[in-house]
């Protein structure tokens, strides 16, 4: 018997994972990204301009999508735009997700050597957590909605929890003034922002696995509200707790915010390592969609079977996670895969959209 | 139960098949040599008894055959053999093969289930599972008459499920009385039995109940083509039909629930699962099961709701506890000490000061002593059992402590594990979480908090990959039916659950209106 069907995914998993593909290790940087190129306390603004282009991402991919039923990015971009391009794009996409894994692994990899496991050799904390991974992916697609299906309302839960307890420090004026420099360096944060949208453009794919694609717009935008408002209040509560020249100082703010939290009654001495610990769930998910999505990539490149892509992936993305010698090029990395990101959700789609619109080619209907 | 024989198609039986086509052997007109080929095949064991006798006015020769003390000779002389040799008499010459086996059949309208045969094959398993075979000469057909004569044992309250609130009886080793235990319950006319032959040499009588028209079809035609396609010379018990009929056995979390209770199979019924119920034994397995399942018990749904919804809060508090307790406790002493306050911080570690071994050998020994004093108090006799708890209890709570080798707060969390894991409604998942406890502890001692998160990461992509009959084991968590989370984490007031569980796709959603 086979209730559900196979690879087929409901809107609410597809909203799922867009959100969790987009926060995930950038939502822990987010609000140093941000105040580092505004300067000011309205790095919410940009927020909110940068959700509002991921949208307009997201409605262009979600569009493109619609017009090849049945066919993922890697399918129907060779119909459009020949092969030789198309290659090249898919190549481009497929880059972008495996550079997307390896960061979220070698992120992780530092966060677990700051705040638990200082001798640890990081190869070690990489190599298990990616083989972690190709447990999952090696399953299809239907496990890995359904895990984040089942992570999803604890992540949210995290956040809320953690925002709350942020309170105790918060201080609104840390906020304030609004606007006192004009809007300018808003638009400024809001580069920053879009590599933290970054997530969106596995919609090429995505929307092809669902089971009613005429929902993908109404999950696409799900998914990016999810994540607006997520980075919203988070960005909130950590410039309320510290301050806008602290955070552009600190490596991880939002763990640096977490360290100020006390628990109440001193069961626990510390707040951030547990916060991270269960943050791993998050970058989990984060990691095995890129993961996943890589391999199909390939997969559907040299129309062959997808797991041993998934396992030769494996030596891939861990060169490329030990690739970056520190800290900061690790950040370097996470911006550069960001602008691959934007390539890949906002111009390709345009390119893509304006050449069928030229030629006339491809359509939902069919 | 010739079912058996009609489904011959089925590869899985392919060898019953051979084997039944090639025995088959009609009855024949002769009563000698119906005896004889009955006497060649089952006759050489002592215990079956082949009574002859003469009805007295067509001077036909007849007899019975049974076997002693399975099926009741005191219904066999006064039920079968007293009226056929008294009131055939009366009536004086009956002629015509029909009519004689009507007018037994008369004679012996007292007896509760006649059928008649026209195969050897059918007499002998019918002789073999407690009946009697009335055979006349001249007539190829022979009566199969029911006279079970076994004892049975009466339902009495179920040892491995004890309710405070409700029924007081579980099922017995008998399966007809495990049907009636259910029919008393579901007095509906689409409680349906389907009931299979199992095992080339035990064949072992094995019932598939369901509602039919509420539960799935594709599902109960699942259960029965898997129990169709077991091929085994014995079932002992339904762990041999779980085991068979399992989606992955390489998993430690069980996949079908067994339990004793009829409250309990009668109530999942309506929501569209199946039972399967085995002769010779008191458990009954329902399929599918879920994860949640074996979190909830019967007694949620007869207490009030909420103190059932924080019962089942704290068993998911308990099966955690139960998981990973130890494992944290390895984890933090040994990495992260700077998560514990600091003044418990010095009490453990004074207490740990003679402590010679690394905290992970210190809770592994404590959590191998205490699998071991349970499963010592489990397999002996009952007083030398609670005898063994007392000894292990002072053994654990006081020796280990002052001689050094394990510090009280070792004891303290070992304790709290394994009243946690005695907490669990259902003794299967029990046993699946205190099996993963040990590698949790493992990569606790090598990884600290990062390796049980990628621990926990491990088991729960196993429960998502997870599937029994074809239904996810974590629904109705995961997909999301928000409308079933009323009976999840919590239990919603009866009042307010109107559906059956989505997941299982029953053909009749509505448990009532409004």
């Amino acid at each position: 018997m086979n209730i559900s069907p196979k690879d087929k995914i409901s809107t609410v998993q597809t909203a799922i994972s867009v959100t969790l593909l987009t926060i995930g290790v950038s939502i822990l940087t987010v609000p140093r990204a941000i105040t580092e190129a505004v300067k000011t306390p309205d790095g919410w603004l940009s927020i909110l301009i940068g959700g509002l282009i991921a949208m307009a991402g997201g409605y262009l991919v979600v569009s493109l999508s619609r017009r090849f039923p049945g066919k993922t990015f890697f399918q129907y971009n060779q119909i459009v735009v020949g092969k030789t391009v198309g290659l090249l794009f898919s190549i481009l996409l497929i880059i972008h997700f495996i550079l997307l894994s390896s960061y979220e692994a070698r992120a992780l990899s530092e966060l677990v050597r700051i705040y638990l496991l200082g001798r640890t050799p990081r190869e070690v904390i990489v190599i298990l957590f990616l083989t972690t991974g190709t447990y999952l992916v090696v399953g299809g697609i239907n496990p890995i909605v359904r895990l984040l299906e089942a992570y999803f309302p604890i992540i949210m839960l995290l956040i809320l929890i953690g925002m709350m307890s942020g309170f105790q420090k918060f201080e609104l004026d840390n906020l304030r003034p609004v606007l006192a420099q004009g809007i300018g360096p808003v638009f400024k944060g809001v580069r920053a922002v879009l590599i933290s949208y970054v997530g969106y453009e596995s919609m090429l794919i995505l929307t092809n696995f669902m089971q009613d694609p005429k929902k993908a717009f109404k999950a696409v935008f799900a998914g990016i509200s999810i994540s607006m408002i997520s980075y919203l209040l988070i960005f909130v509560v950590v410039i309320g707790m510290l301050t806008v020249e602290e955070v552009q100082l600190l490596t991880w703010p939002v763990a640096s915010a977490s360290m100020e939290i006390e628990v109440p009654g001193g069961i626990i001495e510390r707040f951030e390592p547990i916060f991270l610990v269960l943050w791993i769930l998050t970058i989990y998910t984060t990691f095995v969609l890129s993961y996943y999505f890589a391999g199909l990539g390939l997969a559907q490149l040299f129309r062959k079977d997808i797991n041993p892509f998934l396992y030769g992936l494996l030596p891939i993305m861990y060169i490329a996670a030990m690739l970056p010698p520190d800290l900061n090029a690790v950040f370097k990395m996470g911006d550069l895969n960001g602008y691959i990101g934007i390539v890949s959700g906002i111009f390709i789609p345009l390119i893509l959209l304006g050449i069928i619109w030229i030629r006339r080619i491809g359509n939902g209907q069919k | 139960m010739f079912r058996w024989f009609k489904n011959k198609k089925k590869k899985g039986e392919a060898s019953q098949k051979l084997k039944s086509s090639k025995d088959v052997t009609s009855i024949s007109k002769n009563l000698k040599t119906n005896l004889q080929v009955i006497y060649q095949q089952i006759g050489h064991s002592s215990d079956v008894i082949i009574r002859s006798f003469q009805i007295e006015n067509s001077k036909l020769e007849a007899a019975v055959v049974y076997i002693d003390g399975l099926a009741d000779e005191q219904v066999i002389n006064d039920q079968i053999l007293k009226p056929v040799l008294l009131e055939l008499r009366k009536i004086g010459d009956v002629r015509g093969e029909k009519a004689l086996r009507d007018e037994l059949k008369r004679a012996m309208t007292t007896l509760s289930k006649i059928k008649t045969a026209q195969q050897i094959e059918s007499c002998i398993s019918h002789i073999l599972s407690g009946g009697t075979v009335f055979f006349v000469d001249s007539s190829d057909e022979a009566l199969l008459l029911s006279t079970p004569g076994w004892e049975t044992r009466v339902p009495s309250e179920p040892t491995s499920e004890p309710y405070i609130r409700g029924a007081r009886e579980g099922f017995v080793e008998t399966l007809t009385d495990n049907i009636v235990l259910l029919r008393r319950r579901i007095r509906d006319p689409d409680f349906t039995v389907d009931i299979y032959k199992v095992g080339r040499r035990s064949k072992t009588d094995i019932a598939v109940a369901y509602i039919r028209g509420l539960a799935n079809q594709e599902l109960v035609d699942e259960v029965k083509r898997r129990i169709e396609q077991i091929d085994i010379d014995m079932i002992q018990e339904t762990g041999y039909i779980e085991q068979l009929i399992e989606d992955n056995f390489l998993s430690p979390f069980p996949q079908v629930l067994a339990t004793e209770r009829p409250d309990k199979v009668a109530g999942n019924l309506l929501e569209g699962f199946v039972a399967i119920i085995v002769d010779n034994t008191p458990f009954v397995l329902i399929a599918p099961a879920t994860l949640s399942m074996f979190l909830q018990t019967g007694e949620d749904y007869y207490e009030r709701w909420m103190f059932s919804s924080m019962l089942r809060i704290l068993r998911i508090l308990i099966s955690f506890i139960a998981l990973f307790l130890p494992a944290i406790y390895v984890a933090l002493v040994s990495f992260h000490q700077n998560l514990i306050p600091m003044d418990l911080m010095i009490s453990i570690a004074a207490n740990r000061e003679g402590v010679p071994f690394p905290s992970l050998v210190e809770a592994l020994i404590m959590e191998m002593t205490i699998e071991i004093l349970r499963e010592a108090g489990l397999r002996l006799p009952k007083p030398i059992g609670q005898a063994v708890g007392i000894v292990g209890g002072l053994v654990i709570g006081e020796a280990a402590v002052r001689a050094g080798i394990v510090s009280p707060i070792m004891v303290i969390v070992v304790a709290l594990t394994a009243i946690s894991s005695f907490a669990l409604p259902e003794y299967a998942m029990g046993i699946a979480i205190r099996m993963l406890r040990f590698p949790m502890m493992l990569v606790a001692g090598a990884l600290g908090l990062y390796g049980i998160m990628l621990g926990y990461i491990m088991i729960n992509v196993h429960l998502v990959k997870l599937k029994s009959f074809g239904i996810d084991y974590l629904a109705p968590y995961v997909p999301y039916r928000l409308r079933n989370w009323k009976d999840l984490m919590i239990r919603a007031p009866i009042k307010k659950m109107r559906q059956r569980p989505q997941m299982m796709k029953t053909q009749d959603p509505q448990r009532k209106d409004s």
